[in-house]
C-alpha cells in the first residue's frame, strides 16, 4: 500500500532536509520509499517542494501529482497543493503563516500547528522544519515518531551536535502538538 | 675504430612518408637520443597527434598511443595523472596544437600537467596539402589563400604566450634548421625532459621544422628563407625556465 | 543484511562506481548530473591511487579518460546532451581501439541547449553510433537508483571484457530521487585486470596506434563483437506481461511511472504489462518478436522525446507482427506524467 506526502514551503524553510529526514526514517523502519524533488526552480528564497512515498513493495513514479498529505509551510504552497490531496487525506497547515479562512475543501482534514511561532519561542526559525516533521510522523503516523527521532538524533548528533539540543525540543514540542491535535479531532 | 655517430638506439628504420627535405624524423631523433641519455627511452609513454607528426607511427622504439586530432595534451594528462612515474609527451603540429587543441594545449600548461609538449612548427597543414595554419606567415601562400592580418590575424605565438603562465616549469622555441639550430634544439628538449622527470612539471618545446613541399621552397633554399621569414617572427631561445 | 542507505541517483552512481574501482574521472559541469562530478571530486583526490580532474570541457574530459584508461586504471566520465555530443569522436576513437571507459549521460532535453528536465532525448545519438564510424557503445539503462548503482558497477566489467565504451543513461528525475539502496563491496585495485598497456614499435598487431596494415581486421573484430552482443546480451525486464493484451514499451524513469499506472489498472482487472529494455544497445528485440499475436493486442511505446526515438527500435523489433503499434511521446522539457499514461492505456483497453 503506497502512502504518499508532499511538502511545500520557501526556500530556505527546510522543506528538502524535512524530506530527506523523512526518507532516512521510512527506511529505518525498513519501508520502501522514495523522495523526489523538482529540482528546476529550487533555490534560497524561491519555492521548494519534495514528494515522500512509502509502500511495502517496489515505488514506481516518484512524482504523483495526488497524495495522500501535504504539508504546507507557507501560503503559496498551500493554495498551490491544496487540490492535490486525496479526498480523506490531511493538510498540515503552519498556522503562523496560513489562515483558516483559506481552507477550501470540506473532503480533507486540516491540522493546524503554529510552527514558525513555536520555533521562534525556541529562539530559531531553522527548526521549523523539525517541529512539522515530528507533528507530520506523530499525527499521520505515516512513518513511526521514534523512526524519526533516532534519524534527527543521528543526523544532527553527528554532524551538528551543537544544535542537538535545540533540534530535541523543536522534536518534542511538534510530537505534542499532533497529540493534542489527535484528541481534538 | 671508434664510432662517433649512427642511428641511435630506438630508431626502428621504419619506412616513413615524409616528403624529401622535411625536418620531422631529425626532431624524432633528438628525443630519441635526449631519451637515450637520461636511459628513460623504456619508461617514457608519447602521445602522437594528427596530421604529419602522425607520420612518425612506428619510427621509434617508444610506447606510443595515438590521439585524436588536437586531444593529444588531454590525453597525455590522463597518462600522466595516472602514471606519475613515467615521462609523458606529446608530439604535435602546430595546427594540432594551436588551431583545433588550443583549448587542450592551453588547459594542460595552466594546470601545470607533468608532461613535455613537442610542437613542430612548420607554419603550414602538410598532410593535407598546404592549407592555412595558425602560424602561416603574414603573406604567405596556402592553398586555402594568402595570409592577410585583416582577415586571419597574425601567426599564433603559443610559446610567448604560455611563457607567461605561472604553472609551465620550461617553455622553449628551437629551429631543425642546421647542425647549429640543432644542438640548440637539443639542449632545449633535454631540458624539458628533465624539467618534467626532475621538477615534476609541464614544458614546452616548439620547434621550427621545414615544409619544402608546400612551401614550394627547394630543400636546399629553406634555410635561407626561414632566416629572413620565420625567425624574425618566431624567434628561437628560452621564454621561461625553471633551472 | 547492512542496513540500507538512502542515496539521490547522481551520489549512488558516483559510489558505486568509486567501489567498482573507477580510479580515474574526468568531467565538466552540466546539470542534471553536476552532484556525480561534486561528490567525486569531493572524494577522489584524497582517496589513494584515484585521480579526479575538471576538465576545460567535454572534448577533453572524455580524452583524457582516453589516455588514462589506455595506461592507468578504471576510467569514467559524466555529463549531459550537450557533452555527450562534444565526446562522440573520443568515444569512436575509444570504440576503434578498445580502449575500456564507461560514459554516464544524465540526459536532459534536447536538440539544442534546451531544457535540464528529465529527457531521453539521447537514444539515437548513443544507441545508434558513437561518434563517426559506427562504432557501439554497450548501453544500459537503469529505472531505480538501486538498479543505477548495480549497473554502473557492472559496467565496468563489460567495459574491461568487451573492450569498449559502455554508457549509462539516466535522467535528472533518477539523478535526482533518493532511494534506499544496497551498495556493492569496495573493488581491491589490486585484483582488477590490466589496462590495454600502449604497445611499443611497430604499429602492426598495436590496437592503440591502429596501423594501417591492420585496420580492416579491426572493424570485422568490432561487427563480430556488436553480433555477439545482440546475440547474447540484450536484457529486459518483463513487468506482469503474462497474460497482457496492452503492452507498454518504455525505458528509464517513464517505465517505471508505467508500473504505477499498471498496478492501478491491474487492481481493476486489466490485462495491461510493461517490457522494459535494461540494454538500450543492444536492444532487446526477442521479447517483442516472441509476443503472441493471440494475446496481445497492442503496444504502446512510451517515451520522453520529439521526435520519437525508441519507438523506431520497438517498431523494428515487432516487423511483420499481427501486433497493432502506438506512441505516446512527450519532450524538449516536458515529460509523462502519470496521468497521461493511465489515459492513453484506458483508451486502448
Amino acid at each position: 500500500m503506497e502512502k504518499s506526502v508532499l511538502m511545500g514551503g520557501f526556500g530556505g524553510q527546510g522543506v528538502q532536509t524535512c524530506g530527506k529526514l523523512l526518507i532516512k526514517a521510512a527506511n529505518e523502519e525498513d519501508k520502501i520509499a522514495t523522495f523526489y524533488s523538482e529540482y528546476g526552480g529550487v533555490m534560497r528564497g524561491g519555492t521548494s517542494n519534495c514528494t515522500i512515498i512509502t509502500s511495502d513493495e517496489e515505488i514506481g513514479a516518484p512524482n504523483i501529482k495526488i497524495v495522500n498529505n501535504v504539508v504546507a509551510f507557507n501560503i503559496p504552497s498551500f493554495n498551490k497543493f491544496e487540490p492535490r490531496v486525496l479526498p480523506g487525506g490531511t493538510m498540515v497547515v503552519n498556522s503562523t503563516l496560513i489562515d483558516k479562512e483559506m481552507y477550501k475543501r470540506d473532503d480533507i482534514t486540516y491540522v493546524e500547528i503554529p510552527a514558525t511561532e513555536l520555533s521562534q519561542q525556541l529562539g530559531s526559525s531553522k527548526v521549523l522544519n523539525i517541529i512539522l516533521l515530528a507533528f507530520f510522523c506523530e499525527y499521520t503516523e505515516m512513518i513511526s515518531t521514534d523512526a524519526a527521532r533516532k534519524i534527527v538524533a543521528e543526523e544532527f548528533g553527528n554532524k551538528r551536535p551543537e544544535l542537538m539540543e535545540l533540534n530535541t525540543k523543536a522534536f518534542d514540542i511538534g510530537v505534542e502538538w499532533a497529540v493534542k491535535a489527535k484528541k481534538n479531532n | 675504430m671508434e664510432k662517433v655517430y649512427g642511428v641511435p638506439e630506438g630508431m626502428t628504420g621504419e619506412k616513413t612518408s615524409f616528403c624529401a627535405g622535411c625536418t620531422h624524423m631529425l626532431a624524432q631523433k633528438l628525443i630519441v637520443e635526449c631519451l637515450n641519455e637520461m636511459g628513460e627511452r623504456d619508461n617514457a609513454i608519447l602521445s602522437l597527434a594528427i596530421g604529419c607528426s602522425m607520420n612518425s607511427v612506428g619510427v621509434t622504439d617508444i610506447h606510443t598511443i595515438q590521439a585524436s586530432h588536437g586531444r593529444s595534451a588531454a590525453v597525455a594528462t590522463g597518462i600522466s595523472r595516472m602514471n606519475p612515474d613515467k615521462i609523458v609527451l606529446t608530439y604535435q603540429g602546430d595546427g594540432d596544437t594551436m588551431s583545433i587543441g588550443i583549448a587542450e594545449s592551453l588547459h594542460t600548461a595552466n594546470r601545470g600537467e607533468k608532461v613535455t609538449v613537442i610542437t613542430i612548427n612548420n607554419q603550414i597543414y602538410g598532410m593535407t596539402g598546404g592549407q592555412m595554419s595558425a602560424t602561416t606567415l603574414v603573406g604567405q601562400k596556402s592553398t586555402t589563400g594568402v595570409r592577410k592580418p585583416e582577415l586571419m590575424g597574425y601567426p599564433f605565438n603559443f610559446a610567448e604566450m604560455i611563457g607567461n603562465l605561472k604553472a609551465p616549469g620550461y617553455v622553449a622555441r628551437g629551429a631543425l634548421y642546421s647542425p647549429k639550430y640543432l644542438m640548440q634544439a637539443k639542449e632545449m628538449i633535454r631540458k624539458a625532459l628533465r624539467c618534467q622527470k626532475e621538477k615534476g612539471l609541464y614544458s614546452y618545446v616548439e620547434l621550427l621544422s621545414f615544409c619544402p613541399t608546400n612551401w614550394g621552397v627547394a630543400p636546399k633554399d629553406c634555410l635561407a628563407y626561414c632566416e629572413e621569414n620565420v625567425l624574425p617572427v618566431f624567434p628561437v631561445g628560452e621564454f621561461k625556465t625553471c633551472f | 543484511m547492512a542496513k540500507k542507505v538512502v542515496m539521490q541517483g547522481n551520489e549512488a552512481l558516483a559510489e558505486s562506481a568509486l567501489r567498482a574501482g573507477c580510479s580515474f574521472f574526468a568531467g565538466y559541469p552540466i546539470t542534471p548530473q553536476t552532484e556525480i562530478t561534486e561528490y567525486l571530486a569531493g572524494k577522489m583526490n584524497d582517496m589513494p591511487g584515484r585521480v579526479f580532474i575538471q576538465g576545460e570541457s567535454e572534448l577533453a574530459s572524455i580524452n583524457m579518460v582516453f589516455g588514462a584508461s589506455a595506461t592507468g586504471a578504471r576510467s569514467m566520465t559524466a555529463t549531459s546532451g550537450q557533452g555527450i555530443s562534444l565526446m562522440q569522436e573520443g568515444m569512436s576513437l575509444l570504440s576503434e581501439t578498445g580502449v575500456p571507459a564507461v560514459v554516464v549521460d544524465v540526459q536532459r532535453g534536447g536538440p539544442g541547449n534546451n531544457d535540464t528536465n528529465p529527457s531521453q532525448a539521447d537514444y539515437n545519438i548513443l544507441t545508434k553510433s558513437v561518434g563517426h564510424g559506427g562504432a557501439h557503445a554497450f548501453v544500459l539503462a537503469p529505472s531505480t537508483v538501486q538498479e543505477t548503482a548495480d549497473m554502473v558497477y557492472e559496467a565496468f566489467d563489460i567495459a574491461d571484457e568487451q573492450r569498449c565504451v559502455v554508457a549509462i543513461m539516466i535522467d535528472g528525475m533518477l539523478g535526482h530521487l533518493m532511494e534506499a539502496i544496497e551498495l556493492m563491496p569496495y573493488r581491491d585495485l589490486s585484483e582488477l585486470p590490466p589496462r590495454p598497456y600502449t604497445e611499443k614499435g611497430n604499429p602492426a598487431g598495436n590496437r592503440l596506434q591502429a596501423g594501417w596494415d591492420n585496420l580492416e581486421q579491426v572493424g570485422k573484430d568490432l561487427e563480430s563483437k556488436y553480433e555477439m552482443w545482440e546475440k547474447e546480451m540484450a536484457k529486459a525486464e518483463h513487468f506482469m506481461t503474462e497474460d497482457a493484451e496492452v503492452i507498454v514499451a518504455a525505458w528509464g524513469t517513464v517505465a517505471r511511472t508505467t508500473k504505477t499506472a499498471i498496478r492501478k489498472l491491474r487492481a481493476e482487472g486489466k490485462k495491461v504489462g510493461l517490457i522494459r529494455p535494461k540494454t538500450l544497445y543492444p536492444f532487446p528485440q526477442e521479447p517483442f518478436a516472441n509476443l503472441d499475436e493471440k494475446q496481445v493486442k497492442h503496444i504502446l511505446s512510451l517515451e520522453n522525446s520529439y521526435p520519437v526515438q525508441f519507438y523506431n527500435d520497438v517498431k523494428a523489433s515487432l516487423a511483420g507482427k499481427k501486433i497493432a503499434l502506438s506512441k505516446k511521446n512527450r519532450g524538449m522539457g516536458y515529460e509523462l506524467s502519470l496521468e497521461e499514461i493511465e489515459e492513453e492505456l484506458r483508451r486502448l483497453l
